[in-house]
C-alpha cells in the first residue's frame, strides 16, 4: 500500500547568514489511493513539503513514509510520478520522446503508451514536435503525460493546471480523476483555486506561511465521480467557504 | 484544443532548430569563394615580394617552384600529411574521452574536482618540449609519442570546457531525474552530457587550433614520419621549394581542420 504519513516535519533551509524555517510540525495521513489538495499563500512550503514526499530533499526534522518504507525507496522503485511548477522537459526531445524518459529510466514497459497519453492530454498532432514549439499550457500538459506514463503509485502535482485557461483546465481535470480513480494513485494535487481543491480533492490541507503549518484540513465529502455541473451544488459551494475561511485565518493569524 | 495539423507545429516554429538548408549552403559557397580569392592574393603577393626585392631562392622559393616541388613529392606528402593527421586525430579523440571521464568525475564529487585539478594544470602548463624526452622513452619515436603530445596539448581545454558544461545542468532538470529514480549513469548520458554538448564542442575547437602544430612538434622531437619531419629534412638539405611545399600543406590541414571542428560546432551545438 502506498499511503503516506507525514510525522512532525520540518525543513530549515540554510541561506549563508540566516536559516529558514519552511515547514513546521506537519502531521499528516494521505491514505492510499486517496486525493489531497495542498492550498496555501506563495512561499507557504507548497511546493518544498512535495519535494520531501519525493525525496528530493530530505526533512531536517520528523519522519515520512510511503506505505512501510522511506520515501527513496518509492522513488528507486520508481513508483513516484511528478508534475514540476516548471513543465522541465529536455530541450532536444520530441513531445513523446519526453513523455518516454521515465520509462526508459525504469527500463520497464511503459503502463500507457506514449501515443496514448499525447492524445489524453489534447496533444494529438504534435507528438514529435519539440518544447519550444509548444505554448506553455502545452508543455505542461506534456508534464503531465510524463509523470503518468509510469502508473506511479504516487502521483504529486505542483500547480500543474497554472498555465491552462479555465476550459481546457477542467477538461485535464476530469481526465486526471478518471485516471486517478482507474489506477489507484496516491495524488497530492498543489493548486491556487480553491474550487479546483474542492473539485478535485477528498481532503484539503490548508498551509499558513512563515513557517509552513497546515492551518486546517477539510474534508470533502462530495460524491465520486464528480461532473462539472458539481460545481452548482450548494454543497459545493459550502466547501469553497469553509476552505476559504481557513485560507483567510491562516492569513490572519499570520500578519 | 489544438487541431492543428503538425506541419503547422514544425514550420512556423518560433524556435531557430537549424537553418534552411539553402542558406546554410549559399553561405558555404560564398565562404569558399572567400577562401580562393585569400589564397589568390597570398600567392600574388608572394611572387610579387620576390620579384621586386629580387628575394634569393635560398631564403624564399617562388610559388612556382613550391607548385613543383610539391608535384615531385606528392607521395611522400601525402603519406606524411596523413601520418601527422592520423596522429592529431587519435590524440583528439583521446583527450575527448579522458576529457570527459575526468569532467565526469568532478560532477560526482567537488573534493576529487578540487585534489585533481592543481595537478592538472601541472601537466598543462610544464612545456611539451621538456616533457617529450620522457614520453619518448616511455612510447618509442613512433606515433604513440605523437599521440601523447597531441592528447597533453588537447585535454586541458576540453576537459575545462567540458567540466564547466557537466556542472551547469538545470537544476530542475536534476530532479526530474532523481524523481525518476535514475542512476548516475543515466542522469550523466541523458541530461548531462547533452545539456553539455555546446560547451564540448567549444572545447574541442579551442584543441582544435594547436593540436596539428603539437603532433609536428612531437615528430621533430622523435623522428617519426610525419609532415614535421618533412619539413625538417627538407631543411636540413636546404632544399626550400620542398620545406615550403611541406609547410603550405600543414597550414592547409591545420586550418581545415580548425575549420571543420568549428562546423561541427556550430551544427551540433548550435
Ligand atoms: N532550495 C532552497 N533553498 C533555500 N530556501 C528555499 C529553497 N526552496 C525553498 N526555499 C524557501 O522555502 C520557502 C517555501 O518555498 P516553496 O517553494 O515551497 O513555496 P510554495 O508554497 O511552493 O510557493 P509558491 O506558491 O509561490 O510556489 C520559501 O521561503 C523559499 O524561499
Ligand atoms: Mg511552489
Amino acid at each position: 500500500m502506498s499511503d503516506i504519513t507525514l510525522s512532525d516535519v520540518g525543513m530549515m533551509f540554510d541561506i549563508g547568514h540566516r536559516k529558514i524555517t519552511a515547514l513546521r510540525g506537519i502531521d499528516a495521513v494521505l491514505p492510499s489511493g486517496s486525493f489531497t489538495a495542498l492550498i496555501g499563500p506563495s512561499g507557504c512550503g507548497k511546493s518544498t513539503l512535495l519535494r520531501l514526499i519525493a525525496d528530493v530533499l530530505a526533512p531536517t526534522s520528523g519522519e515520512i513514509r510511503i506505505g512501510d518504507h522511506a520515501p527513496d525507496a518509492a522513488r528507486k522503485r520508481h513508483e513516484i510520478g511528478f508534475v514540476f511548477q516548471d513543465p522541465t522537459l529536455l530541450p532536444w526531445r520530441s513531445v513523446v520522446e519526453n513523455i518516454r524518459l521515465p520509462v526508459e529510466v525504469a527500463g520497464q514497459p511503459a503502463a500507457r503508451q506514449p501515443e496514448e497519453l499525447v492524445e489524453l492530454v489534447g496533444l494529438k498532432g504534435f507528438e514529435q514536435a519539440r518544447p519550444a514549439q509548444l505554448s506553455g499550457g502545452m508543455q505542461q500538459r506534456v508534464a503531465i503525460a510524463r509523470a503518468l506514463a509510469l502508473s506511479p503509485k504516487v502521483l504529486l502535482m505542483d500547480e500543474p493546471f497554472g498555465a491552462l485557461d479555465e476550459i481546457t483546465r477542467q477538461k485535464m481535470n476530469i481526465e486526471l480523476l478518471n485516471i486517478w480513480r482507474e489506477t489507484g494513485t496516491t495524488a497530492v494535487l498543489v493548486t491556487h483555486s480553491i474550487s479546483e481543491a474542492v473539485f478535485m480533492a477528498d481532503r484539503v490541507l490548508v498551509l499558513s506561511a512563515n513557517p509552513g503549518q497546515v492551518a486546517d484540513r477539510i474534508d470533502i465529502d462530495l460524491p465520486r465521480p464528480r461532473a462539472l455541473d458539481l460545481m452548482q451544488d450548494p454543497a459545493f459551494h459550502a466547501h469553497e467557504n469553509a476552505v476559504r475561511a481557513a485560507l483567510f485565518s491562516g492569513e490572519r493569524t499570520a500578519a | 484544443m489544438p487541431g492543428g495539423p503538425m506541419a503547422e507545429a514544425t514550420s512556423d516554429a518560433p524556435a531557430p532548430p537549424r537553418r534552411p538548408f539553402a542558406m546554410a549552403r549559399s553561405g558555404r559557397l560564398t565562404g569558399l569563394v572567400k577562401l580562393l580569392l585569400a589564397v589568390a592574393v597570398i600567392v600574388a603577393l608572394w611572387q610579387a615580394i620576390i620579384f621586386w626585392w629580387q628575394v634569393p631562392a635560398f631564403i624564399a622559393p617562388t610559388p612556382g617552384a613550391v607548385a613543383g616541388a610539391f608535384v615531385s613529392h606528392f607521395q611522400e606528402i601525402v603519406s606524411s600529411i596523413a601520418y601527422t593527421l592520423r596522429s592529431v586525430l587519435l590524440g583528439m579523440g583521446l583527450a575527448l574521452i579522458l576529457a570527459l571521464i575526468l569532467a565526469g568525475l568532478f560532477t560526482l564529487s567537488p573534493l576529487l574536482s578540487r585534489a585533481l585539478l592543481p595537478l592538472v594544470i601541472i601537466l598543462r602548463t610544464a612545456p611539451i618540449l621538456a616533457i617529450a624526452p620522457i614520453l619518448i622513452l616511455i612510447f618509442g619515436r613512433g606515433l604513440t609519442t605523437s599521440i601523447a603530445v597531441v592528447v597533453m596539448v588537447s585535454f586541458f581545454p576540453i576537459m575545462v570546457n567540458a567540466a564547466k558544461g557537466l556542472g551547469s545542468t538545470p537544476p530542475n532538470a536534476l530532479e526530474l531525474m532523481r524523481v525518476a529514480g535514475a542512476t548516475w549513469g543515466q542522469t550523466f548520458h541523458k541530461v548531462r552530457l547533452p545539456y553539455a554538448l555546446p560547451y564540448v564542442f567549444t572545447g574541442i575547437r579551442l584543441a582544435s587550433a594547436g593540436a596539428v602544430l603539437s603532433a609536428m612538434l612531437a615528430e621533430w622531437l622523435s623522428g617519426a614520419p610525419g609532415i614535421g619531419t618533412f619539413i625538417l629534412e627538407a631543411s636540413s638539405y636546404r632544399d626550400q621549394p620542398r620545406m615550403w611545399a611541406g609547410v603550405v600543406t600543414s597550414v592547409i590541414s591545420a586550418v581545415a581542420f580548425f575549420a571543420l571542428t568549428t562546423q561541427a560546432e556550430r551544427r551540433l551545438a548550435g
